[in-house]
């Protein structure tokens, strides 16, 4: 059987435990699920490919920053500019807000899955509808018997209380 | 993050569009506008994309990373569960040193799969598990079908075509190929493309440069139009600029004369 060298084994875990960060950093750039599952994808091959660039120490997640935002503009270029949510400018001021507040990243995330459970049972299914299965708006709207854009509504509140419960939890440091 | 912040209701109807249907360019615009000048509404929008980013994971599943190097020999390396899901890691190492390395997101009960083209003129395109897709244009490898109207698209290898219903085709993981099993296409192939490949019922069509069009009937016969350059039909014949050939169900061929207007159209880039 044969190993890796540990330096390997190292950069591999580093590129693993940045995955959701880095997952939330693209998406925060190009605004949408599968085209940050896309970028996120191109960035991971080329975080390989530059792994003699790296040494062991340094910070990681500032130079996978940097590595996903090059990934962004090749995705944006081909996109085509019509098609873009932002502008070079705006990608730039969200990319450096992100960044500013990346470290508590995997705290906030932990704080997620306490604050789903506050949630009632009925938005915590919806969620779930959403997010797990795929449902697009349209297509839970029309099983609900509501417009899509009051649910649409709805599910913006459920991001909107459960980012209150994240922060809440950052600042007291406690459980809610 | 300013806790004292509440967003406006202009910002919010931008979110909401932004995460659960689309925004129109004057939308974008003013998205624009609102996250660079205002501090606070990018503060706002950063925890708000953050948050949605964080459901997806927790609900999509783990990300899963694949790492397979040339030729495989045996390995397992085990990590620890993390608070946001199994985290699957298996590595496998090479004799030789060439990696090729694939990582990506895998959520329970569907796969997100690769981007391979980007549609430019039409409807979202709908696949057959049902789902339409996406609303920045992007299309992923999958089998799709199209009832009627006209569809273009430019795969990532640069090849754009222009596709018309009623239609079964499919995207494919080589970026340089496309499936049709019934319909018309036309599709201009630039040079940096040659040898794009139309895998049609049967056989294959493989362009050796520009512009040409394919029309697969329900019964399986093949019509096939060069405008520009050239093509090879399987193993059986190449077809030059300016001409066209039937082959029809029984396999037998069958001249025909070349007709661009039975094709949709497909305007210069």
């Amino acid at each position: 059987m044969t190993t890796l060298s540990s330096q390997t084994e190292d950069y591999v875990q580093l590129i693993v435990d940045n995955q959701p960060r880095l997952y939330a950093f693209i998406m925060s750039l190009v605004g949408n699920a599968d085209a940050a599952s896309e970028v996120l994808q191109q960035t991971n091959v080329v975080l390989w490919e530059k792994i003699d660039d790296f040494e062991l120490g340094t910070n990681f997640m500032a130079w996978a920053f940097r590595i996903a935002r090059y990934q962004v503009m090749a995705y944006r270029q081909r996109l085509g500019r019509d098609r873009h949510v932002f502008d070079d400018e705006a990608v730039s001021a969200v990319a450096q807000t992100f960044e500013e507040r990346a470290s508590s990243f995997d705290e906030r995330l932990t704080a997620l899955k306490d604050c789903l459970q506050n949630l009632p049972d009925d938005g915590r299914k919806l969620l779930e509808r959403r997010y797990e299965d795929g449902w697009s708006v349209k297509s839970l709207a029309a099983e609900l018997g509501q417009t899509a854009n009051r649910l649409a509504v709805r599910l913006h509140r459920l991001r909107a209380t459960l980012m209150q419960c994240i922060q809440r939890k950052q600042v007291e440091g406690e459980p809610t | 993050m300013n806790m004292d912040y509440y967003p406006s209701d202009e910002l919010i109807a931008l979110l909401v569009g932004m995460t659960e249907g689309e925004l129109s360019r004057d939308q974008r615009a003013r998205f624009n506008e609102l996250i660079v000048a205002d501090a606070d509404a990018r503060s706002f929008y950063v925890e708000y994309m953050s948050t949605h980013a964080m459901l997806e994971l927790q609900h999509g599943g783990a990300p899963v990373v694949e790492v397979s190097f040339g030729e495989p020999s045996q390995l397992s390396l085990s990590s620890p569960p993390t608070s946001y899901g199994s985290l699957l890691f298996g590595l496998a190492v090479a004799a030789s040193l060439l990696v090729a390395v694939v990582f990506g997101i895998q959520k329970f009960g569907r796969i997100n799969a690769p981007v391979v083209a980007t549609l430019f003129h039409g409807d979202r395109i709908k696949y057959q598990d049902g789902s339409l897709s996406n609303v920045d244009g992007s299309l992923h490898v999958g089998p799709a079908s199209l009832s009627d109207g006209v569809r273009k698209f430019t795969l990532n290898s640069g090849v754009r075509i222009a596709l018309e219903g009623p239609a079964t085709f499919a995207f494919l993981e080589d970026h340089n190929r496309f499936q049709l099993d019934e319909g018309r296409l036309r599709a201009h192939v630039p040079p940096e493309a040659q040898g794009f490949t139309v895998q049609i019922p049967r056989n294959t069509i493989v362009d050796l440069g520009t512009e040409f069009g394919v029309d697969v009937d329900a019964d399986g016969s093949v019509e096939i139009h060069v405008f520009k350059g050239a093509i090879k039909f399987g193993d059986a014949f190449n077809l030059k600029a300016g001409k066209s050939k039937r082959i029809n169900k029984q396999g037998e061929e069958v001249e025909s004369q070349i007709e661009g207007k039975k094709f949709p159209a497909l305007e210069p880039r």
